[in-house]
């Protein structure tokens, strides 16, 4: 058979951009609401998708004035959704440093029992100090602490589902998106999953091969894991309409919000400048010594040097959104897209995040998927319930951390 | 026999029956399928409400409560989770607390058991903070938090203005800004909430309502038996909850508690038995056919249910 891809959506509130609850399609509130979560799983169920996906922060997003942010808690969020669905994955981001292991451990297993094996854990380190605040801490853990506590609690979580030994498919699957040096590393070690950010195809078949091949090291078979890179999209029945319709969504994307997110990306304050001057370069630095969530400050850094841009210019092209990839175009020209990235070797499948939710998706549930479908690259049904059978992962033993009784995720 | 009247009951006003809860021990997913099953059927009895507790940590194989009231949704009676302070920090536990209290539109609550602090915030706090706090101060401090934290994204706060491109009214937002002797907790939620939806707090540690830093609660579940409680604030007594095992005769039993000054019946079953005996008991279904126990009607909120205080805010 034909290689398949892997598609989840990426509910990731109203839509990817920061204007997305503005636009009139939907209702601006609906991403409150639990219908709205329930409604788009349903239907991607419907369209036989891999899993639903639920990025997630413990902290309220300090841009809530401008936009709107993720709510529902995904353990309860996704056992919510669970109930009204049978057969797709349920992948819920959960930090690993603001988490206990051995809790977090029993939560998700039983997520997965009573889902009937369909959860996947998005494992995320969560920059920032709003969230450390919320855990009694002054400031965020230090960068590589915090990946070495996210490989010890990972470990201890699949040791703990091991144990346990009840999981309808195996054991649960870890799904990583950390972009750094660290986060690469962890991804090709324990990541099964591995939601990716890259602009380019380059860039893409690159990111691949460098985390198959930390795999490897590790022992691992490199087919083990799943490269799923993000991608915004943006459909409408002609090139020109799609054309109007990414404009009208920077458009949208309140300028107080773009400029503070901007600023937070980039280390300086960008209300200091003009919009129209070009970004200096000079000014900002090397990702790794940079603090924060790096991944999408290597993106936003990567194309202000290949383009040279003003500030304006970079907001236009970010669309106040979560800086991944945005695919724009026809129906037609969007599976192109994935299909070409697909034969490329840049992607195993794709973590798709429509441009406004619900109807976004709704748009790519009945125009892209049929045509993946008539190509022979996305599967017409379910071959099984399990997210580890949607996914053709068996379960394999991961290399986990070792001296758990004296690890960080223990004692920080 | 005489069946209770709303003179007999203290406190109730809106039911005219005594709110039954039915005690849920923890669930493997089997279980848990027959729950899901059964919920819906105990609603419309007249259940006003589902008690479901968190296995002792190191026990394997059961389904978080928090994540079980999730997968039960709004299609059975209200849900009371049942936590441990010794294992969730207070964020966390806030977060799906108030989750499923925006999911049930306001048909959940907490029962709270503190019993230490837990790992992540012993260890973020450092290792001097809260050492030789005694729990009633601990516990005081968590439920303070709990109320903050759900009061922090008020519903009016969520705007949505297409137009103005204001999405929320942050001038609305109340940050739990909490520093502790224990707990130290900055944020605000990001769940909003209308104050009326509030999840109902409750405890069966009755120590720790004597002290001076008593935290503010909404209901006292009694051990079987005991009908005594302290007044949470100084002005208003929190409801108490008698506990009933099956093993009695459940109308001779509710008919005598209704006279007692109790606000609400949990019904358990003993162990060793099927952990959903006391749900599909003949004898809860004598009890609620007999008048004596049960809720009336549907789509009211918990708090509207037990005549609970709107917010409980310490």
């Amino acid at each position: 058979m034909t290689r398949q891809l892997h598609l989840n959506v990426n509910i990731l509130n109203a839509g990817v951009f920061g204007g997305s609850w503005r636009h009139p399609e939907n209702p601006p509130l609906s991403s409150y609401t639990s219908a709205h979560y329930l409604g788009i799983a349903k239907y991607a169920e419907r369209a036989k998708l891999d899993a639903v996906f639920l990025a997630d922060g413990p902290a309220l997003d300090r841009d809530v004035r401008y936009r709107s942010g993720n709510s529902f808690e995904p353990t309860v969020n996704l056992a919510h959704i669970a109930s009204v669905t049978q057969d797709i994955g349920l992948i819920g981001t959960l930090s690993s440093s603001y988490n206990d292991a051995t809790e977090i451990a029993d939560r998700l297993a039983g997520l997965d029992e009573i889902s009937g094996g369909r959860f996947g854990w998005n494992v995320v380190t969560t920059a920032g100090a709003t969230p450390a605040r919320n855990f009694g801490r002054e400031n965020e853990p230090e960068h590589d602490t915090r990946y070495d506590r996210a490989a010890d609690v990972v470990s201890r979580v699949v040791s703990a589902w091991d144990r346990r030994g009840s999981s309808p498919q195996g054991r649960p699957v870890v799904v990583q998106a950390g972009g750094s040096s660290a986060g690469v590393r962890l991804a090709g070690r324990l990541g099964e999953v591995i939601f990716s950010a890259a602009q380019t195809l380059e860039e893409g078949v690159a990111f691949r091969k460098q985390v198959r091949g930390i795999a490897a090291e590790y022992g691992r078979e490199r087919d083990s894991v799943v490269v799923l890179p993000g991608v915004s999209t943006v459909i409408a029945s002609t090139e020109k309409e799609a054309n109007e319709r990414r404009a009208e969504l920077s458009e949208l994307v309140p300028w107080p919000y773009a400029t503070a997110r901007l600023s937070a990306q980039l280390g300086i304050d960008v209300s200091d400048f003009d919009p129209d001057d070009t970004v200096p370069v000079h000014l900002l630095p090397d990702p790794d010594v940079a603090g924060g969530a790096q991944t999408f400050y290597r993106l936003v850094l990567g194309y202000i040097r290949r383009e040279n841009p003003t500030f304006r210019s970079v907001i236009n092209h970010l669309g106040g959104g979560a800086g991944h990839r945005i695919s724009v175009g026809t129906p037609e020209q969007v599976a192109d897209d994935l299909v070409a990235w697909f034969d490329a070797g840049a992607a195993d499948g794709f973590n798709v995040m429509p441009d406004v939710l619900p109807s976004g998706f709704t748009e790519f549930a009945e125009q892209v998927v049929p045509i993946l479908q008539r190509r022979g690259v996305f599967r017409l049904d379910y071959k099984g319930s399990t997210l580890r059978s949607h996914l053709g992962l068996p379960v394999s033993p991961l290399p986990l951390t070792e001296s758990l009784t004296n690890s960080l995720a223990a004692t920080w | 026999m005489t069946f209770p009247t709303v003179a007999h009951l203290k406190g109730i006003t809106v039911s005219h029956t005594l709110p039954l809860f039915v005690n849920i021990p923890p669930l493997t997913a089997a279980d848990a399928g027959r729950l899901v099953r059964a919920a819906p059927l105990a609603a419309e009895a007249g259940v006003t409400g589902l008690v479901l507790r968190e296995a002792p940590a190191g026990s394997k194989g059961t389904i978080d409560p928090s994540v079980l009231a999730g997968y039960l949704g709004t299609t059975g009676p209200a849900v009371i989770v049942e936590a441990h302070t010794s294992r969730h920090a207070p964020y966390n536990l806030a977060r799906r607390i108030q989750t499923l209290a925006r999911i049930t539109g306001g048909r959940a609550g907490l029962l709270l058991q503190a019993d230490g602090v837990d790992p992540l915030s012993r260890a973020n706090n450092g290792t001097l903070r809260g050492v030789g706090t005694p729990d009633e101060l601990a516990a005081a401090e968590y439920v303070a938090i709990l109320a903050a934290l759900w009061a922090s994204f008020p519903e009016d706060a969520l705007v949505g203005d297409a137009l103005t491109g204001i999405f929320a009214n942050t001038d609305l937002l109340r940050p739990a800004g909490f520093n502790g002797a224990v707990y130290r907790v900055d944020g605000a939620l990001n769940i909003p909430l209308d104050p009326r939806h509030r999840a109902v707090v409750t405890v069966e540690a009755e120590g720790l309502l004597g002290g001076a830093r008593r935290p503010v609660v909404d209901a006292v579940l009694q051990p079987t038996g005991a009908v005594s409680a302290g007044p949470a604030d100084g002005t208003t007594a929190p409801r108490r909850w008698h506990r009933l095992g099956l093993g009695v005769d459940l109308v001779d039993a509710l008919d005598a508690i209704s006279r007692s000054g109790v606000d609400a019946v949990v019904l358990s079953n003993g162990k060793g038995t099927d952990p959903l005996a006391a749900l599909t008991s003949s004898r809860l279904a004598d009890a609620l056919g007999a008048g004596l126990a049960g809720t009336v009607g549907h789509g009211t909120t918990l708090r509207e249910t037990l005549d609970l205080r709107q917010a409980v805010v310490a």
